[in-house]
């Protein structure tokens, strides 16, 4: 049974350490002390987690507040001395105890001795003023009721959260609990508007707010562990209302942005509606970053939403939808739930996108080819999401079915126009297309899980456990595609290889996708019964997939003579490809346990599961040399080792380390494609001879929480290493007018090693938060490749890496600085080493004023370097300035002026290498802009008042 | 046969019902607190020796004999004997095999006359006797092995019986006998099968009763789920010894163990009631003052070990968690019920018939210690060596508990 968990306990005596002060500034007077004994004396015991609040008698102003220590104690420090104030006892099941007092000015303390307390059962109902304590424990739940802090009265539950001792909102959102993640934020019990927490936190008033829970959930899996969730009760009279926001911004050069929300809640319903349209670089990719980005914000500082400097090209997003949740049953848990959620999304994005590269690639012998590109593409695209899913879950299992259905349609065109050069800059060959393209495309998704897992909140009688976990996934998909490529390919050099290619395309494909997974979690309970078989467990799984794809494309060449699209006969083709993959794996696993109660646990759990792969792929084409049936069979075992070394008291570390085999089977395209020629500088041709290839792969995790209470550091280290036998790798032939032909090949020595790590830590001193978040990635791999029929092995290592600290001070100041450098390093041996680098280095700052409770600055600067081996250095710097002015009583209004790049300087920069060449070049991009944009936030929670 | 045997329960009920027993009238949510002076005459802590043959985990069962503390560590599958000032003795290893081999001791036995330890393992039908050196000296098999058992110093066996086994669910058992020489010699309580089927698929583990030492060598106090009772066995007699009355709120309805009304259901019962008292357990008598305490789905959750002193001749009630430490006691935990598991795993352990026991994880002591330091206790010459020379990761302590005789 629940007993009082470590971490409830370990928080509790953060909340007594840690004295939150409120109030304002404090000045010499704040020095004396308060202490006493909260006791029942008619049963002659003191109290212990009892809620003591201070206050000043005059104006109610909170001072501080605790929870009684073990021995009923409390005791507060710079406490004001010589002028009224109050403490307030309360206690569930007792009726609240108030005082009033004065610190003497000589002696700075006073010792209030037994603060008697009475039970409040049996008493008759009399007049009593209601009171709300800040804090008190409920169970093994601790409550903060919003109504004991006093804020702004536009505060939102933000704003309270940083109020809050243990409680830290992080620079990125996630809010920690004694450095514990909170996994999720509930509004009464239930995911709030799609569940992203700043949709909740960010919006809701703190004025509608009850209380705010901080409670555990065990880990279903592992009973050792459990996640911290936070749920925030509403009011009775709050739980129903709605939040929105209606904006609108017109800048220079036509820049402009408008959105405009919706969100309405009951205590059963949920429904919100949004739209936003935009020519700055604001895209949203899903309904709830639109939501996310429409928040009211409360009054706490904060760096803003900003347009996106880095995307390349020009975007004029425009996006919509709804969200809809109801729950059939009213309280809905974690043992039961009955609940239908569904969203739509549209989006509309016109993008223009224009670049200019250089590209050097080094042919080996001293030869190279120099390619420069212009590129420029125009696309509007449309696209619907559906997603529905319908939750159901009581003590005897759970059902899950989420139907989906997406459409796209898309209009493009683009424009290229490429020369290639060769090592002395003698243009050998240049080309110019022209492609238009059109698709529409339409699918179908059905999901299904089920388990018959038994959630029972009181213990039960052991028994083999025959739980199953089903989930089912049907996928169907139809694509129409209408392309237009018009090339030109000439060589001064060699006049007579000029092309001239004017094709048409119309292509259509239907898919199919099953996949039915299916696990036992105890076969061994199945066959064996109660046998122990030494404590091994067995579970068994199946994975089965099942592809159909048809492709029916017809493709006609224009007569130059004629002008009509005559079929092209070796292009135009029917095919089906049907592919059945399936994964039946024994999981056996065992674990060793060690522990000295009171000092630490340990657990090894291995694992072993072999598992095997049947993998049958088939293509039927009009094509003969395109038509083939392979099967194959492997062995794919996994194996793995995990390690959790719990020291009470001290930190909690997990280690584990897995093995993994895998396999991959080369695609029609690798195996027997239709070469298109129009595509000139780029001629991808089959290899009927290409195998599958075999992967093994190491990982290792480490991951360390802290549990000291104050100021934890917490850090994770993962790695990965493998390679690959039969890599498919590229087989590249250059000839000397540029155009090269390309075929996937086995090769074995693929090898890569990457590795990432990430430490956060929290500083919390009195009004200032400092968090300090580093993160970096690494990665090294070894390619083996061909060119022109040299093998050569390329080592390349690719590197990101971010240190952010964030630094607040009350809901006055925040700010963030940051600094990220990526790196790319290719070195090829072969007889003549090669080399290639690029490094682009960030230097971030930005900051955030509330001058005024109205008004409030923002600026950011972005410093950006890259550099390369291949030319000189570029640098820019993007800075911004915003000015923020609310108004209206509930600060529903806001006007805004924005300075965007204010040096004139941002651009875009294309860097990327491979094997063997790299590319270099620069995009048209968002630049220097000054809006001016005007916001309403319509917000009313609760009903009116009669 | 059948109707001998019903015959033969019937007379052995009415003998229990002969004697009277006393009432405990009692509201748990009523009860009263106090400081460790208060309350207690003694409270002494005894840390128990920390080396690398003695280190072990948690004090899973505890016996005092006039010379040792013998322990049970599931953890390290072993039983530790330590003399009365903490000093490691001796220890006997059971096996090797880690803890999931089934062969792990799950409980043991003192015949303080013969002076040996007796304890049985899961997955063996044999009891393995020890000496309090550690040494083995015989091993013979009883009756059966699935009983919860206790050995009379005249070598009696008392069993406590929860075995359904493949019997037909009309036959009759008995949820208490005794052998003699593995002979059966006293039957009581008698029970049918279905009964107890029925109730094993409650979904509710509380099939097991207890067996709990009365601090003599000749009595025993037994209790079970369901019942308000407590009974005193000796190798000769069973005697109902205490009958509660709880408040209506917390008392389950009438019939509830045997009414086939509740049978597969009686989860429920508790679900929609969490305050209903199901079980009274960790049964200790020391002159006037009974020691006790209650189960519920409520303090369950709560984490609330609801454990009382009841004293006979005032009749009040004392509440465990509501005694606070003072400088009597250095200001050191009375039970660990909040920073540690062993009070509400184990509660009083033991009873010698002069002390009750409980213990403290090093982890717990020192947790103390650091937070109460501002009142500036003194400690006795053994805790202020111990808090010198160990840490966190030491030992536990025995808590060695003497209550006032007038509560």
């Amino acid at each position: 049974m629940t007993k009082l968990s470590p971490f409830i306990f370990l928080f509790i005596s953060t909340i007594l350490i840690h004295t939150a002060v409120f109030g304002q500034k404090k000045d010499s007077t704040y020095n004396g002390v308060i202490k006493g004994i909260v006791n029942d004396s008619a049963h002659n015991y003191v109290l212990p987690s009892a809620s003591v609040a201070v206050y000043k008698t005059e104006g109610n102003e909170l001072l501080s507040y605790q929870l009684s220590n073990n021995f009923g104690e409390f005791h507060f420090k710079e406490m004001p001395v010589g002028i009224s104030l109050k403490v307030i006892v309360s206690y569930s099941g007792y009726k609240n105890f108030s005082k009033e007092f004065k610190i003497p000015m000589d002696k700075k303390e006073i010792d209030l001795k037994k603060l008697v307390v009475e039970r409040s059962e049996g008493t008759l109902e009399e007049v009593v003023v209601k009171y709300i304590p800040p804090i008190q424990m409920n169970g093994d739940t601790l409550e903060f009721n919003a109504d004991a802090f006093k804020l702004d009265s536009n505060a939102v539950v933000e704003d309270l959260l940083r109020k809050l001792p243990g409680v830290t909102v992080w620079g990125d959102g996630e809010i920690t609990v004694n450095g514990k993640k909170v996994n999720s934020v509930y509004v009464d019990g239930k995911p709030f508007f799609g569940g992203d927490t700043r949709v909740a936190t960010q919006n809701l008033p703190k004025n509608a707010i009850d209380k705010i829970q901080v409670y555990q959930q065990k880990n279903e899996s592992n009973p050792l562990d459990s996640t911290t969730n936070v749920n925030i009760k509403l009011k009775e009279n709050k739980k129903v209302g709605y939040f929105g926001k209606l904006g609108g911004g017109y800048g220079t050069n036509d820049r402009y942005e408008a959105n405009a929300s919706i969100n309405i809640f009951s205590p059963k319903t949920q429904f919100s509606i949004v739209a936003a349209e935009n020519n700055t670089n604001k895209t949203a990719f899903d309904i709830n970053t639109l939501m996310r980005n429409a928040s009211y914000k409360g009054v706490g500082a904060s760096v803003d939403y900003q347009p996106d400097f880095q995307a390349r090209g020009l975007n004029r997003p425009r996006s919509g939808g709804f969200t809809f949740q109801h729950d059939f049953i009213p309280d809905a848990d974690y043992y039961k739930n009955n609940r239908l959620t569904a969203n739509y999304f549209i989006t509309n994005d016109k993008k223009t996108n224009i670049s200019n590269t250089e590209t050097i690639r080094d042919l080996g012998d001293g030869n190279s080819l120099n390619r420069t590109d212009f590129n420029e593409t125009g696309s509007t695209r449309t696209s619907h999401r559906f997603n529905s899913e319908y939750d159901f879950r009581n003590q005897n299992g759970s059902l899950t079915i989420s139907p989906s259905f997406n459409v796209n349609n898309s209009r493009d065109y683009s424009i290229q126009n490429g020369s290639s050069m060769d090592a002395d800059n003698k243009l050998q060959s240049f080309n110019s297309s022209y492609n238009e393209n059109n698709t529409d495309s339409k699918n179908v998704t059905f999901n299904v899980k089920y388990n018959n897992k038994k959630t029972n909140v009181i213990t039960y009688t052991a028994r083999p456990p025959k739980t199953f976990h089903l989930d089912y996934n049907f996928y169907a998909g139809n694509s129409n595609n209408q392309r237009l490529n018009k090339t030109r390919f000439e060589s001064p050099a060699e006049p007579t290889q000029n092309k001239l290619y004017d094709r048409r395309y119309d292509n259509t494909s239907n898919d199919i996708n099953q996949n039915l997974n299916f696990t036992l979690d105890d076969l061994k309970g199945l066959f064996f019964k109660y046998k122990r078989l030494a404590g091994i467990q067995i579970q068994f799984t199946n994975y089965l997939y099942l592809n159909a794809r048809e492709e029916n494309n017809k493709v006609g060449d224009r007569d130059t003579v004629s002008k009509n699209y005559n079929l092209n006969n070796y292009l135009t083709n029917k095919s089906s490809y049907n592919t059945f993959n399936d994964l039946p794996g024994i999981n056996f696993s065992k674990s060793f346990n060690k522990g000295l109660a009171n000092r630490y646990s340990k657990s090894v759990t291995i694992q072993f599961k072999p598992e095997a792969q049947f993998y049958v792929q088939k293509n039927v084409s009009q094509k003969a040399f395109q038509n083939f049936e392979h099967s194959y069979a492997r062995f794919i075992p996994g194996a793995g080792i995990n390690y959790r070394n719990d020291q009470y008291g001290a930190y909690q570390a997990t280690y584990s380390l897995n093995y993994k085999a895998s396999a991959d089977y080369p695609r029609v395209d690798q195996l027997a494609p239709l070469v298109d020629s129009s595509n000139v500088y780029y001629i991808q041709k089959g290899n009927p001879n290409l195998k599958p290839y075999y992967k093994q792969e190491l990982s290792f995790n480490f991951q360390m929480y802290s549990s000291r209470s104050k100021n934890p550091l917490n850090y994770n280290i993962s790695m990965r290493a493998g390679f690959i036998n039969d890599y498919m790798a590229d087989s590249s032939i250059y000839d000397d007018l540029g155009r090269n032909i390309h075929y996937t090949v086995n090769a074995d020595g693929h090898k890569y090693l990457s590795a990432n790590g990430s430490l956060n830590k929290s500083f919390k001193v009195k009004q200032n938060t400092l968090q300090v978040m580093a993160s970096t990635f690494l990665n090294l791999a070894k390619n083996p490749n061909y060119l022109n029929n040299v093998f050569y092995m390329s080592t390349n290592f690719n590197s990101s890496n971010n240190v952010n600290l964030y630094y607040s001070f009350r809901d006055f100041l925040s700010m963030n600085i940051g600094e990220s450098l990526s790196t790319f390093h290719s070195v090829r041996n072969g007889e003549k080493k090669q080399e290639f680098k690029n490094a682009t280095i960030t230097t971030s700052f930005s900051a955030s004023v509330n001058v005024t409770k109205k008004l409030s600055l923002g600026s950011n600067v972005k410093y950006n370097r890259n550099t390369s081996s291949s030319s000189k250095a570029i640098d820019f710097t993007i800075w911004n300035a915003s000015l923020d002015y609310r108004f209206l009583k509930g600060n529903n209004a806001e006007v805004k002026l924005m300075a965007l790049d204010l040096l004139h300087q941002n651009t875009s920069i294309i860097s990327y290498g491979d094997n063997y060449s790299i590319t270099r070049g620069t995009a048209n991009v968002l630049q220097q802009y000054f809006m001016v944009s005007f916001s309403y936030f319509p917000r009313k929670f609760g009903r009116k008042e009669k | 046969m059948k109707i001998l045997l019903i015959t033969f329960c019937f007379i052995s009920c009415s003998i229990i019902s002969i004697a009277q027993p006393i009432t405990i009238r009692i509201d748990p949510g009523d009860a009263q607190g106090g400081t460790a002076s208060q309350i207690f005459a003694e409270v002494n802590y005894i840390p128990l020796e920390t080396t690398k043959e003695s280190l072990f985990g948690k004090i899973d069962q505890l016996a005092v004999t006039e010379d040792y503390f013998i322990i049970l560590d599931k953890a390290t599958n072993s039983i530790l004997i330590f003399k009365k000032d903490g000093k490691f003795h001796a220890k006997i290893k059971g096996s090797n095999l880690n803890m999931n081999s089934g062969k792990q001791i799950y409980s043991f036995n003192i015949n303080p006359v013969t002076k040996q330890i007796g304890y049985q393992t899961s997955g063996s039908r044999h009891i393995f006797y020890y000496n309090f050196d550690g040494r083995k000296i015989d091993e013979k098999t009883p009756i059966s092995s699935v009983y919860q058992y206790h050995l009379f110093p005249d070598n009696t066996i008392a069993y406590y019986n929860f075995d359904v086994g493949n019997r037909t669910l009309d036959s009759i058992s008995h949820r208490v006998f005794i052998t003699k020489d593995n002979k059966m010699y006293k039957e009581y309580l008698p029970f049918t099968i279905k009964i107890e089927k029925d109730k094993n698929n409650d979904g509710l583990s509380v099939q097991s009763g207890n067996i709990y030492e009365m601090g003599n060598d000749t009595s025993v106090f037994m209790v079970w789920p369901y019942d308000y009772t407590v009974y005193q066995l000796t190798p000769n007699s069973f005697t109902p010894r205490y009958s509660f009355v709880f408040p209506l709120a917390n008392t389950l309805p009438e019939g509830f163990a045997t009414d086939s009304l509740y049978d597969g259901d009686r989860s429920k019962s508790f679900q929609d009631n969490p305050n209903l008292i199901f079980r009274i357990g960790h049964t200790h008598l020391l002159g006037n003052n009974f020691f006790f305490n209650l189960s519920s789905i409520k303090n369950m959750i709560e984490g609330d070990p609801f454990s009382f002193i009841y004293n006979e001749k005032s009749g009040n009630l004392i509440c465990i968690k509501c005694i606070s430490p003072d400088s009597s006691n250095s200001f050191l935990p009375i039970t660990d019920n909040g920073i540690g598991y062993d009070f509400s795993d184990s509660n009083f352990s033991y009873c010698d018939g002069k002390y009750v026991y409980t213990s403290c994880s090093s982890l717990a002591m020192f947790a103390s210690k650091e937070n109460t330091a501002d009142k500036n206790p003194v400690y006795p010459t053994v805790l202020e060596n111990y808090f010198k020379t160990e840490s966190r990761k030491s030992n536990p302590v025995i808590v060695q508990l003497k209550p006032k005789v007038n509560l």
